[in-house]
């Protein structure tokens, strides 16, 4: 468990248009042991609103960890991604690309936009619950994330 | 020139009696070639210093001989020629007269009837047209040849007095535009202003002015006119000044053709070029939303009927449960037949420039993905040293991928052997992956290499059916040709080629 993490919940900024997508995620972190609170973002322009804290998520923490699907409405994930990448705070917030793509072209575009990992979501339930787990055990037990509202160094 | 002296002679013969002394000085100090020849016998009986050095005779030879001797016409030709003179007093010839040195000259010849010492005899003055005759024959040989080549090229031809605009033109030139020469006439340099297109006069003007100022050696120029049936036509056109006058340019000479045809191709196939873009521009989205869109509600399906049963587990029976496997089988089924059309349309529409790699590495990069497989089926694959190919480089690692794989998939009872070697085709590398597994029976040549066509049950062999039509499309996108040959029962070799040289342009 990390260090810097002890005791407070940790904040996940879930990207997904998709409702039962959405529902499925929270299912799976249901069963978490770590208490974590899962904010979902239903498109692009929600999920910068959120970041940025802009309009109805003025009050909205900064994620410890974000989930990001690449196809969304209104602004799609790569340009979420890029825009996160380019603010020199922002940038500093693991990105996980979650999404059902396996195309090359997405897996290197994530990459090249400097996406912390991809994974693909997998069609079977059980399978994708075990991801889940593996993201909780990785992101929010081996890691150590950046501490919360540091200053540039 | 020599005519006018002709004259002058003619004259001075004429009017004066040639045993006037005056004469007879001048007769024999005149750089004219003169004789004095009788008309009855044909003898010569006087020639001048000129004919002397002419002829190249010795003065009392020539006086010896008949003016047949040095003329190369028959006896009888030359009398016919004579009594013509002594009937219309004078009368100019031109003959071949034939030197001392045995050589033949042209000649040009004035003579008239003189009464001389009480005879009736020829005062004839030769010219010797010998050079001139010949720089008259090249300078037509020159113009044949010319005017053959403007008729074999089918080229306008154009003349431009740059000072005044007169500008002169062969038919052709009003030929290219549908016109006659007599349609156009008067012609200047106005008749080709009004023809050509007032879009692609600012480009022209450009060209004519950069070689005007000594920047282009030559003017050539594409550009459009107006035909007479009312279309464009393209033109070549190509020119030079030939005369230039204080540092400006006089004259100015040129050709012009007609480009239409090649114009239309070019722009065919631009237009094809453009379809090719937006048909891959196309492919993209299709590949786009398969990858994202198609995937997601199969997803749904699988995750929701998974969690029904999950959430409902103990109140379902044996049958719901098989129900249940047999909904999310299906979804999942369906999501790898997405993802394989997916795989399927990639190879032509994310192909990347071919590039010069080692089929050795290929493979061996292939083999280390199939590693699991080849441990499990305690299988081994050997092969020759291969070439370098042109090729793009993920697809000649699937390409091997999928037929050692297949091969090894198929296999028979005994541990799969496969082997891939590779022989030189000419123009072409010939590769073959050979394996002893179970083999494919001739008659289904066409239909293993057709997307999700199978010769299997699932049960029997898993797989949708996409690996060897991934292969034929891989072969056929570099050039090259897939086939099998096998003996059921004794194992198949596939075979593909792939051309030494790089297919051109993008692949």
């Amino acid at each position: 468990m990390s260090l810097t993490r002890l005791g407070k919940p940790v904040d996940i900024l879930l990207v997904e248009d998709n409702p039962g997508d959405a529902d499925l995620a929270r299912d799976a972190f249901e069963n978490s042991k770590m208490p974590c609170a899962l904010h979902v973002a239903v498109d692009g322009e929600d999920a910068t609103d959120f970041l940025f804290r802009r309009g109805k998520h003025a009050g909205a923490p900064a994620p410890d960890l974000i989930m990001l699907d690449l196809n969304l409405p209104r602004k799609n994930g790569r340009e979420v991604l890029a825009e996160i990448k380019a603010d020199p705070v922002l940038r500093r917030i693991p990105v996980l690309v979650l999404t059902i793509s396996c195309a090359e072209e997405d897996i290197l575009n994530s990459y090249n936009l400097h996406a912390n990992c991809y994974i693909t979501k997998p069609v079977d339930l059980h399978q994708f619950r075990r991801v889940i787990k593996a993201i909780e055990d990785f992101w929010l037990g081996v890691v150590v994330l950046p501490p919360k509202g540091a200053q540039d160094l | 020139m020599e005519q006018v002296k002709v004259e002058e002679l003619r004259a001075l013969s004429q009017d004066r009696r040639v045993n006037d002394e005056s004469y007879r000085a001048q007769f024999a100090g005149s750089s004219a070639v003169m004789m004095l020849v009788e008309i009855d016998s044909g003898m010569i009986i006087e020639a001048n210093d000129a004919a002397i050095v002419f002829y190249g005779y010795p003065r009392e030879r020539l006086l010896a001989m008949r003016f047949a001797d040095i003329c190369v016409l028959s006896p009888g030709e030359i009398h016919q020629a004579m009594l013509s003179v002594a009937q219309e007093k004078g009368r100019q010839f031109q003959f071949q007269h034939r030197l001392a040195d045995g050589s033949l000259r042209d000649v040009d010849l004035a003579a008239s009837r003189i009464p001389f010492k009480g005879r009736q005899v020829l005062h004839t003055i030769i010219f010797d047209i010998t050079e001139r005759k010949k720089m008259v024959w090249q300078l037509i040989e020159h113009h044949r040849i010319l005017v053959n080549i403007i008729e074999a090229t089918k080229v306008g031809t154009w003349r431009w007095n740059v000072l005044t605009g007169e500008t002169v033109f062969n038919e052709r030139w009003a030929g290219i535009l549908g016109h006659t020469l007599a349609e156009l006439a008067p012609v200047s340099v106005q008749t080709w202003l009004d023809f050509a297109h007032p879009d692609d006069m600012k480009n022209t003007e450009e060209l004519l002015h950069k070689h005007f100022q000594g920047t282009l050696d030559y003017y050539d120029c594409e550009y459009r006119m107006r035909h007479k049936n009312g279309t464009w036509v393209w033109v070549h056109d190509r020119g030079k000044v030939v005369e230039w006058h204080d540092g400006k340019p006089l004259v100015m000479t040129g050709i012009q053709t007609d480009i239409t045809a090649r114009k239309q191709t070019e722009d065919n196939l631009r237009h094809a070029m453009g379809e090719v873009d937006r048909m891959n521009k196309e492919l993209q989205v299709f590949v786009s939303v398969t990858s994202h869109d198609l995937q997601e509600p199969l997803r749904m399906i699988a995750s929701y009927t998974q969690l029904l049963a999950d959430r409902y587990k103990g109140q379902l029976d044996e049958k719901a449960q098989k129900y249940i496997d047999y909904a999310v089988d299906g979804a999942v089924r369906m999501q790898q037949y997405v993802n394989d059309l997916l795989t399927y349309s990639r190879v032509t529409a994310n192909a990347k420039p071919v590039a010069l790699l080692d089929a050795n590495i290929a493979l061996g990069e292939a083999l280390r993905n199939l590693v699991v497989v080849i441990e499990k089926n305690a299988a081994s694959v050997t092969h020759d040293a291969l070439p370098t190919v042109f090729f793009d480089a993920s697809q000649l690692v699937q390409l091997f991928q999928n037929l050692v794989g297949n091969a090894l998939k198929f296999r028979g009872k005994e541990a799969p052997r496969v082997h891939v070697s590779v022989r030189d085709g000419g123009g072409e590398w010939v590769f073959s992956v050979k394996d002893n597994g179970i083999g494919i029976e001739r008659q289904y040549a066409e239909r293993i290499f057709v997307i999700f066509q199978r010769l299997h049950t699932r049960q029997e062999y898993p797989g949708t059916g996409i690996g060897l039509a991934v292969c034929k499309r891989i072969v056929e996108h570099n050039g090259g040709k897939i086939w099998f040959e096998s003996e059921p029962g004794q194992g198949t070799a596939f075979i593909f080629t792939v051309p030494k040289q790089a297919k051109g342009g993008a692949l």
